[in-house]
């Protein structure tokens, strides 16, 4: 039986596709569109939420120990974790220098951060003063209006200074086995004298929703739009299909027949687009994202199961409406 | 009336579909006028700069001091590579003839031939002009006319030449950021009154210059001028500080177009389809018109009118906005120029629609003889 609606089907899709190619192909390019909006929006979302939500950890000095911090930023860069070593510097003030592995995150003047390289160079915070010991053994070469000083790990090791507090960042692409692993190696690289504490900020679910419902609101109400035109394909079955009721077709069979014929060319456009979208990335899509990241298979496909979910819902409860209970009722409607 | 009539009941029979694409549309047409409005803003601080005065200058800024203000040390100007600095200084209140107060901006010689904003009227401030003239923001012009005397904290009048374009950003020159960038050195609703004062300024410089090298100095001394601003505090060359600005604008863009882009093309490809849907659906009953005695162009004049109404009602709604509602446009921001630039694109997308409606009404109709279409939809 379901060979025969595949058949009926079949024929009614070649029969549309032929007879008004117009409003098809504008149907295709139109709904191509929406998933070409539907992906933009999921792969920046998911990038935003992936970074935000990056695992990250305070390691807090709570027993003397001499480290070696050359050896941590090496261990550091071998697992690309973003690492901020913090050295307090006076307890009365809160004076203090940071040495990082990722100074792009910190904007200086006057200088370029290669001039740290040098050992006993510092560019100093305009906001906290640097104590005289150390403003005497330091050569400034340029300022900042971050809390911190910063210096080199050179300078840091000459200074002889341990950290009594490093802030890491992991990148979001680490495996949990990776993580594990590197945090292990941070311990016991650090003869487990600092505290590791996990200070990953999670989005907030009210947050998350607050982007999520509005993204998918935008893009039901352009499909339905788009889908309005899938009416025509309805209008055209209508009458065919309430014979085949009279004649004693079941009612799920009414619904899927226009449904076959409905999905496929709603998976055809949304194969299109993501079809397009991969071809065109690197000329087209990647400059219009908010970000630069690179869409894996796993996004494609949660972004399309997602859109066709979406689409296959508003249509079968269309259908479901449309074709009612009675076959008599469906046949007289469209006598009309 | 009769045809008004049958143009209605073509959109009462698909009003659900019409609604929401008109609604897409509106929406779209809305965030699209509003991001343009914020390009034209950003992009403006840009094109303001004349690159032939700049090309060889540095940008330079000083830190915050420890009370929030701080500026321009005289000794850069004393410094032998140095030709000139691009700078603005605090004139203070300015009065005019009517008792009302305004703030201005005194613009160095070299600030004018550097800094060129469009006019709305009169003229652009004359870098030898041998009296003292004032520009000011065509939004905020109040009761000012040309050729209006302003009484400055000194005595001095100034004579008012013209009128800057609009929502034009007046260049500002306070802002100390770490970033600099073309609009960063510009700010958005400036009410103040730029001056020039042929060969003196008032007041004490902002604390952002571009420093201007002398043609005939050596590479040394060009390398000292450098050292000495960067000890000072940030500086960047006039190439990057383009450079900076160009990425400010990408960020902007990719931040702004790409929502209002992909709407309006939704809407505009789900218009089209609708519009020819609802062509479709009212072939039989324009058959019968014909047989009743209904000539082709009118009815095919039904068909367009539908359709076209529900076209334009977005670009109607835009332009009420534009107008009448322009501060509902912002969306929380200050930084946009809106102006009847922006009229010209969304008549032309709706010329295009409409010239698209008659086309698809042509298409999908008018190619058929009479007595074709009774045989097509009749039968």
């Amino acid at each position: 039986m379901i060979k025969k609606c595949l058949y009926i089907a079949a024929g009614k899709l070649k029969h549309f596709l032929t007879d008004n190619p117009f409003v098809f192909v504008m149907f295709f390019l139109g709904s191509a569109a929406c998933s070409l909006m539907f992906l933009y929006f999921w792969g920046n979302l998911q990038y935003t939420v992936s970074t935000s939500q990056a695992v990250s950890y305070t390691a807090t000095l709570r027993s003397p120990a001499q480290t070696d911090n050359g050896t941590l930023f090496a261990i550091a860069e071998t697992y690309d974790v973003r690492m901020d070593a913090i050295y307090a510097l006076s307890d009365e003030t809160d004076a203090a220098l940071l040495c990082t592995n990722r100074p792009e995150n910190f904007s200086v003047w006057g200088c370029e951060w290669t001039d740290l390289d040098e050992a006993g160079t510092v560019i100093v915070s305009d906001i906290s003063l640097l104590p005289d010991e150390f403003a005497r053994k330091l050569r400034t070469v340029g300022r900042t209006s971050s809390r911190y000083c910063f210096v080199s790990q050179n300078t840091v090791s000459s200074l002889g200074l341990p950290a009594t507090e490093i802030r890491l960042t992991l990148p979001h692409t680490i495996s949990s086995a990776k993580q594990t692993e590197f945090l292990q190696t941070f311990a016991q690289n650090t003869s487990h004298a600092y505290l590791l504490t996990e200070t990953t900020r999670t989005m907030p679910v009210g947050e998350l929703l607050g982007v999520v419902l509005p993204m998918l609101a935008v893009y039901l109400l352009c499909m339905f739009a788009m889908l309005y035109i899938l009416v025509y394909v309805l209008e055209g079955m209508a009458y065919e299909l309430s014979v085949y009721g009279l004649l004693g077709a079941s009612n799920a069979k009414l619904v899927l027949i226009p449904a076959i014929v409905q999905s496929v060319l709603l998976a055809a456009a949304n194969g299109g687009a993501v079809l397009l979208h991969v071809l065109l990335y690197d000329v087209l899509f990647s400059r219009i994202n908010l970000y630069e990241f690179a869409y894996s298979p796993a996004m494609y496909l949660q972004a399309s199961v997602l859109m066709l979910a979406l689409s296959f819902a508003v249509m079968f409860i269309y259908l479901r409406f449309r074709i009612g209970n009675y076959a008599v009722v469906n046949f007289r409607r469209n006598l009309q | 009336m009769k045809t008004l009539y049958l143009s209605f009941s073509v959109l009462r029979r698909n009003w659900l579909a019409f609604l929401i694409v008109c609604a897409v549309m509106t929406v779209a047409l809305t965030l699209l006028v509003s991001a343009v409005a914020e390009y034209r803003h950003i992009t403006a601080a840009r094109d303001a700069l004349q690159a032939e005065v700049l090309t060889e200058a540095t940008f330079f800024a000083l830190p915050m001091d420890s009370e929030g203000y701080s500026y321009l040390p005289q000794e850069i100007l004393a410094s032998p590579a140095c030709k000139t600095v691009v700078t603005l200084a605090s004139g203070g209140l300015a009065k005019d003839s009517g008792g009302e107060y305004y703030n201005t901006t005194v613009f160095s010689h070299a600030a004018v031939q550097a800094i060129a904003l469009p006019m709305q009227s009169g003229r652009y401030l004359d870098p030898h002009a041998d009296a003292p003239e004032a520009v000011i923001s065509d939004a905020y012009r109040g009761n000012l006319s040309l050729g209006d005397t302003l009484v400055l904290k000194d005595g001095t009048a100034v004579t008012l030449v013209g009128f800057v374009r609009g929502e034009m950003p007046l260049p500002d020159f306070n802002s100390w950021g770490t970033d600099m960038s073309a609009d960063r050195l510009f700010e958005a609703n400036n009410d103040n009154v730029l001056v020039f004062l042929p060969d003196r300024m008032i007041g004490t410089p902002r604390p952002v210059a571009a420093v201007i090298p002398r043609e005939d100095a050596t590479e040394k001394e060009r390398l000292a001028l450098s050292e000495f601003l960067a000890s000072l505090g940030r500086t960047v060359s006039f190439a990057g500080f383009m450079e900076r600005t160009e990425l400010t604008i990408d960020a902007a863009l990719r931040e702004k177009l790409p929502l209002p882009l992909f709407l309006l093309v939704i809407a505009t490809l789900a218009m089209i389809s609708v519009a020819a849907l609802a062509i479709e659906r009212s072939m039989r009953e324009q058959s019968r018109y014909f047989l009743l005695g209904c000539s082709k162009r009118r009815s095919m004049g039904i068909l367009s009118l539908a359709v076209s109404a529900v076209f334009s009602l977005p670009i109607a709604v835009n332009l009420v906005l534009l107008y009448a509602f322009p501060d509902f446009l912002r969306f929380d921001t200050d930084a946009y120029m809106l102006g009847n630039e922006i009229l010209l694109p969304l008549l032309l997308y709706w010329g295009a629609c409409l010239l698209l409606t008659f086309a698809l009404t042509y298409l999908l109709y008018g190619k058929y003889s009479p007595l074709a279409f009774y045989r097509k939809n009749l039968t």
